[in-house]
């Protein structure tokens, strides 16, 4: 595809539902609708709040419920949506956040919206605070619909999954038959992306590490400096706790069933009945978050590397400078 | 409606009758209506009080009745104290039965230890109506129970009755005068019972009862894989994926507990 005819083919993907792209707001980027290619910014390095906020709603209903009849009716709407220009370490979450939600029991809320979605890639370069190719997330192999590699003056696109496919079929005018000249460059330039990583952490063996390193002072230093304002879960494109509330309306027999997202670095997620609280402070909670993310979740780590928790976080905590800390190399 | 398919939607269920177990403690029997719970010792379900909230709770009856449900409840929270208040007749939502269950079949031909503190026998009550109905399957059963007051004692005519088939051993760490019986932590009437290398041991209580526990019955020689201890969390969804019952190992409670072995998990982790 030409560099060119991307504006049109953005406007094409209208078919396929509501278009979603980066956008610069103010002084960071954000997934926003667009409906020209013109408004997205497409060489940004992250958006804040990471593409989750598609799939799991900061704030939702699940279901209405009517005491006197004992009937639960679940609430479910959503249209279809393109997001279009997501980052490979995005699309690696959300594959994880899949491996949870669309396991045996599948989240029916999760799984529509993510039926109803059509993922575009699209290439980037790496600034100073990712990691992602130290966690193995830095090139897409699958997981999109489709995967868009900017070259000089033209894309070198990848199909992903059949949804993909089809759409490559249905504007097949947009697109040309890759030549050798085009694998060439395209080598070249992956070849380039992959030395323009500065920041790097080693990860074998990192969750038992940092099962050793349980008592460890590192710990106690950096909970000092943290707030304690859970920044660092918004942003996580893998971070998915939430909480639930029942809203009752002022019969007080009828009402609805909220969930949020929620906050492991806040003081209410380990507390229990009798005011018991497994991580009653930041030590134990700020301790909880990184052997949460460190921890393995079939083959792939819960962290993806996009630098979101560094770059947000507002007491300037390293994510990878705690990491290092922990394994003594600093 | 379309339950299968939406895990988060509670099924109807009936309170059929209350019993009051001691001074903060009720047991709750449930009637599910048109639906059942097959579920295993050890597995809990989550109890929706409409408009009130929701929350986890072992099965605290028989497996072999899947048609109706017992929860014991101490009022502690928001929705154990709202389910006080419950009369035969009202209407809640249960959902469930969720986490995994003992292993039962393991446990057989072997010796079996169960120690629970405080309204920690609750969690072991399926379990241990298991272990009574069919006690032929398995050698010598004990169930070591502690509590602090004698008031604080729940299932007595039950125990009494478990006591003719198990051998049953009450401590009480705060016991008034007049109490009769042994005193002290279970910790402390360890030595009573007879243990071997293969002995099986199932053990719920608080945190830091548990940990201890699990600590000295390593130190007798039982394996850790024969330990099993059952975690409770605040929990919301029960099925992996709120993450709010997780644990050290990135385990969560709800789908890869309640019921761990003490090899599975860091011991630490019982505590935090």
């Amino acid at each position: 595809m030409t560099s060119e005819s991307l504006d049109a083919f953005v406007n094409n993907l209208e078919t396929y539902g509501k278009i979603y792209g980066p956008v610069k707001t103010g002084e960071s980027c954000s997934f926003q609708e667009i409906s020209q290619s013109k408004e997205m910014a497409l060489n940004y390095s992250r958006t804040m709040i990471p593409p989750k906020k598609f799939f799991l709603k900061l704030k939702e209903r699940m279901f209405i419920f009517d005491e006197r009849e004992c009937e639960y009716e679940e609430t479910l709407e959503d249209g279809k949506i393109v997001v279009f220009g997501i980052h490979p370490c995005d699309i690696y979450a959300l594959k994880l956040m899949d491996k949870i939600y669309l396991d045996k029991n599948p989240d029916k809320y999760y799984q529509m919206r993510r039926e109803n979605a059509t993922l575009i890639g699209y290439s980037c370069h790496p600034d100073e605070y990712c990691f992602c190719q130290s966690q193995g997330t830095n090139y897409a192999v699958d997981g999109f619909d489709l995967f868009l590699h900017e070259l000089k003056d033209k894309f070198l696109v990848r199909i992903g999954s059949e949804k993909g496919n089809k759409i490559a079929s249905e504007n097949s005018k947009f697109f040309m038959d890759v030549e050798s000249s085009d694998i060439q460059e395209f080598r070249e330039a992956e070849g380039k992306r992959e030395k323009e990583f500065t920041l790097k952490l080693a990860i074998n063996g990192l969750t038992d590490m940092l099962a050793l390193s349980y008592e460890s002072d590192v710990w106690k230093e950096y909970a000092d400096k943290c707030f304690g304002c859970g920044s660092c879960n918004l942003v996580c494109p893998t971070c998915r706790c939430y909480d639930v509330v029942d809203n009752v309306n002022m019969d007080l027999k009828s009402g609805e069933r909220q969930r949020m997202l929620n906050s492991c670095m806040l003081k209410k997620h380990g507390l229990v009945y009798g005011g018991k609280n497994f991580r009653p402070t930041r030590v134990e909670r700020l301790r909880n978050r990184f052997n949460c993310k460190g921890s393995l979740r079939e083959d792939m780590m819960n962290c993806v590397g996009c630098g979101r928790c560094t770059v947000y976080c507002p007491s300037k905590i390293d994510y990878v400078e705690v990491l290092r800390r922990v394994r003594g190399e600093l | 409606m379309s339950n299968e398919l939406n895990p988060y939607l509670p099924r109807p269920a009936n309170v059929t009758s209350v019993k009051n177990e001691s001074l903060d403690t009720k047991t709750l029997r449930f009637r599910l209506i048109n639906w059942t719970a097959p579920f295993q010792a050890g597995q809990f379900v989550q109890l929706l009080l409409p408009g009130v909230g929701e929350a986890p709770f072992c099965i605290a009856s028989s497996q072999s009745d899947p048609k109706h449900l017992e929860l014991t409840i101490m009022r502690r929270g928001i929705v154990t104290t709202a389910s006080q208040y419950l009369r035969p007749g009202d209407a809640v939502g249960i959902r469930g039965p969720l986490g995994k269950p003992f292993p039962v079949s393991a446990f057989e031909g072997k010796d079996v230890l169960v120690v629970a503190t405080g309204i920690g026998i609750a969690a072991l009550k399926s379990l241990i109506l298991y272990l009574v109905e069919n006690r032929g399957k398995f050698k010598d059963v004990t169930l070591l129970y502690g509590a602090r007051f004698p008031e604080d004692l729940v299932y007595r005519d039950e125990i009494r009755r478990w006591s003719e088939k198990i051998k049953v051993i009450i401590t009480l760490s705060k016991a008034t005068p007049d109490w009769a019986g042994l005193r002290g932590r279970v910790t402390d009437h360890l030595n009573e019972v007879e243990l071997n290398p293969s002995t099986v041991a199932a053990v719920c209580g608080s945190p830091a009862v548990m940990t201890s526990i699990a600590d000295e019955l390593v130190n007798k020689g039982l394996k850790k894989e024969n330990i099993y201890v059952s975690l409770e969390r605040h929990m919301k969804c029960g099925i992996g994926k709120c993450a709010r019952c997780l644990i050290m190992g990135g385990l969560l409670v709800c789908k890869d507990g309640p019921v761990f072995r003490a090899s599975e998990i860091d011991i630490r982790a019982i505590g935090e």
